[in-house]
């Protein structure tokens, strides 16, 4: 029977392959959903736990939010250092400043400047290596280190999402490399702060002899007095030119993105919280109540995606009844031989049986597949989206 | 071995009619029922072979050994058709996307008590006979008529049946062809001891039965039209 079931099968192959498709389709569609929510869901729960507070500069909640915990998007706002400086001074905080504009790898590795007690905030260990302990060297995340595939120079995006400081593409010597936590930290790189504001321009490295000329009005260091631009800036710092290595200005006013803040009581949360209340520039979020608005319109997103699904399932479903109808109307004429041959009403039943058990059984194979296949694509859908 | 008593017929909305008061048939005495096209002569094979039921408003008895139709049961129908008799077909029914050998062998494989013989090497031998050997797995669809017609006789000898019903069994053929059939036909049908009754209206084919019947004399009824 499994042979005949087999080989009538065979000869309707495109039909067999089009049942099998939309049957595997329409249920490995809402499967990688419900999948892809529930991962995005504890991913993003998870890290909206820690830090469990941000501060940063008055203006859009959910850029700040989306930048500072999983470096995505762009944050138009910055603070100075100083305002990290006070935060820093308190006892019942850990406080770690980020500087997040750069980026690296045409966009895909964010840099994130910050100091090494972030490694201990983030419960971050090093597979590899050593921290960052020299400007122009960093510790990538465990994706980063895979793509790389054992390059140790990466060299900085030439854009700057503000369009001004130095616009040149550092390269920056990889000397750590991160373990792997599943988390946006696995496709970052880690500079210290004094990297990333060489990024800026604050500083530079150039020749003794190479007295400049003036800063431009774009410039981070328009203003400052004694600055300059260097006529040829070198953006491969090693060990002949470490001591080249300049700033100018007053570092507790260079730049940085935001705060993340980890409380020591709930009492230091509070007293965080209501000194920043009536700030008229920085504000502090609560990272988790901002995901829990960030998934109320993921969830209404879901239903309505739900839906999409129930109805084109019933399509499906009226498709392959249609289908698995007109094949039986269609091979009428070798139902009734095989009961004129003397074929009992049950063996034509089950030979019946067996090929909508065979396509069933590919059909589900295909959806694993499928679930498989979209889930694989799924962060680049998530992006999309 | 084979007996009809008055057997009426007739299509729902059709002018035709099939009266039948008496048919006998008896072992070994191969018979041809020769008629025009559309005189009924594949009805009257189909109600001998139970493809078409005798129930009412038909009317009538077909008797062969203990089976008794109409009255028999769905079970001993199936049964009669599996193992008693042979059909060929007039338009082969061959099914498409199997290969010769498993058309042959379908009788077998949709019976439920057929396990315990070789039939595979019953299928072999067939095929080796009419010629068919080194092409078993090849599909039908893709066999020339002749070939299609010796398939055909294959199966309905397979089950080596006691009764074998051939529905223009050289119709569509070549006379090389048609010859080929029927030598194969009554050669196996004599080996099996089977009787061949076969409804044609080829005369070149009649001298080869020893009972030749026009169908006219069997349906006494009078054909008020074509099927």
């Amino acid at each position: 029977m499994i042979r005949f079931a087999c080989a009538y099968l065979k000869s309707q192959w495109k039909l067999v392959l089009t049942l099998v498709v939309i049957i595997g389709m329409s249920i490995a569609l809402p499967v990688t959903s419900f999948r892809v929510v529930a991962r995005y869901r504890a991913e993003l729960e998870s890290r909206s736990m820690s830090p469990p507070l941000l501060i940063g500069a008055r203006g859009d909640r959910f850029d700040l939010v989306l930048r500072s915990q999983f470096f995505v998007g762009e944050l138009q706002q910055s603070l100075t250092y100083r305002e990290y400086g006070r935060l820093r001074d308190d006892a019942e905080l850990v406080a770690v400043p980020l500087h997040l504009v750069y980026s690296a790898g045409q966009g895909n590795w964010p840099i994130v400047g910050t100091n090494s007690i972030y490694f201990n905030a983030q419960a971050l260990d090093l597979e590899a290596g050593q921290l960052f302990a020299e400007i122009g060297t960093c510790v990538v995340g465990a994706d980063v280190a895979e793509k790389l595939n054992g390059t140790t120079i990466i060299k900085s995006d030439l854009q700057s999402p503000f369009g001004f400081g130095e616009m040149l593409p550092y390269d920056l010597r990889v000397v750590g490399v991160l373990e792997k936590t599943a988390t946006p930290d696995d496709r970052a790189i880690f500079v210290s702060l004094e990297t990333a504001w060489l990024l800026d321009g604050y500083g530079h490295v150039h020749e003794q002899g190479d007295s400049g000329t003036a800063v431009s009005r774009r410039s981070l260091l328009h203003g400052v007095e004694d600055a300059h631009s260097p006529l040829q800036s070198q953006t491969k710092l090693d060990r002949s030119n470490k001591h080249l290595i300049h700033f100018h200005g007053e570092q507790l006013d260079y730049r940085i993105s935001s705060v993340a803040v980890w409380p020591k009581t709930k009492e230091a949360s509070a007293l965080l919280r209501v000194y920043y209340q009536d700030d008229r520039t920085l504000q502090v979020i609560v990272p988790q109540h901002e995901f829990e608005k960030l998934m109320e319109h993921v969830v209404r997103v879901k239903d309505v995606l739900d839906l999409v699904f129930v109805i084109l399932l019933a399509i499906s479903t009226v498709m392959v009844v249609v289908s698995i109808v007109q094949s039986v109307q269609l091979r009428n004429r070798h139902l009734e031989t095989m009961h004129y041959l003397g074929c009992s009403r049950s063996k034509v039943r089950i030979l019946l049986l067996s090929e909508l058990s065979i396509v069933t059984a590919m059909a589900m194979l295909a959806c694993v597949f499928f679930v498989f296949l979209l889930d694989a694509a799924a962060p680049s859908l998530m992006t999309i989206l | 071995m084979l007996s009809v008593r008055n057997m009426q017929f007739r299509y729902p909305h059709s002018p035709f009619e099939l009266n039948v008061p008496r048919f006998d048939l008896e072992v070994g005495q191969h018979t041809a029922i020769v008629g025009p096209s559309g005189c009924g002569k594949t009805t009257f094979l189909n109600l001998l072979s139970g493809i078409i039921p005798l129930t009412a408003p038909s009317t009538g008895e077909v008797k062969f050994r203990n089976v008794v139709l109409p009255t028999a049961k769905s079970n001993e129908m199936r049964r009669f058709r599996n193992n008693s008799i042979g059909i060929v077909f007039q338009d082969f029914r061959l099914i498409e996307y199997l290969s010769l050998k498993d058309n042959i062998l379908l009788p077998v494989t949709l019976s439920t008590r057929t396990q315990d013989d070789d039939w595979e090497q019953r299928a072999d031998d067939l095929i080796r006979k009419v010629g068919l050997e080194g092409i078993s797995d090849r599909a039908v669809s893709a066999m020339s008529r002749g070939e299609q017609q010796r398939v055909a006789v294959c199966r309905a000898l397979l089950r080596r049946p006691t009764l074998v019903f051939a529905d223009e069994p050289t119709a569509n053929l070549d006379a090389k062809n048609a010859t080929d059939v029927l030598d194969l036909l009554f050669e196996q049908a004599n080996e099996i001891d089977a009787t061949v009754v076969a409804v044609t209206h080829a005369d070149k084919s009649l001298s080869r039965f020893p009972r030749v019947l026009p169908f006219g004399e069997i349906n006494t009824g009078g054909n008020k039209g074509p099927v």
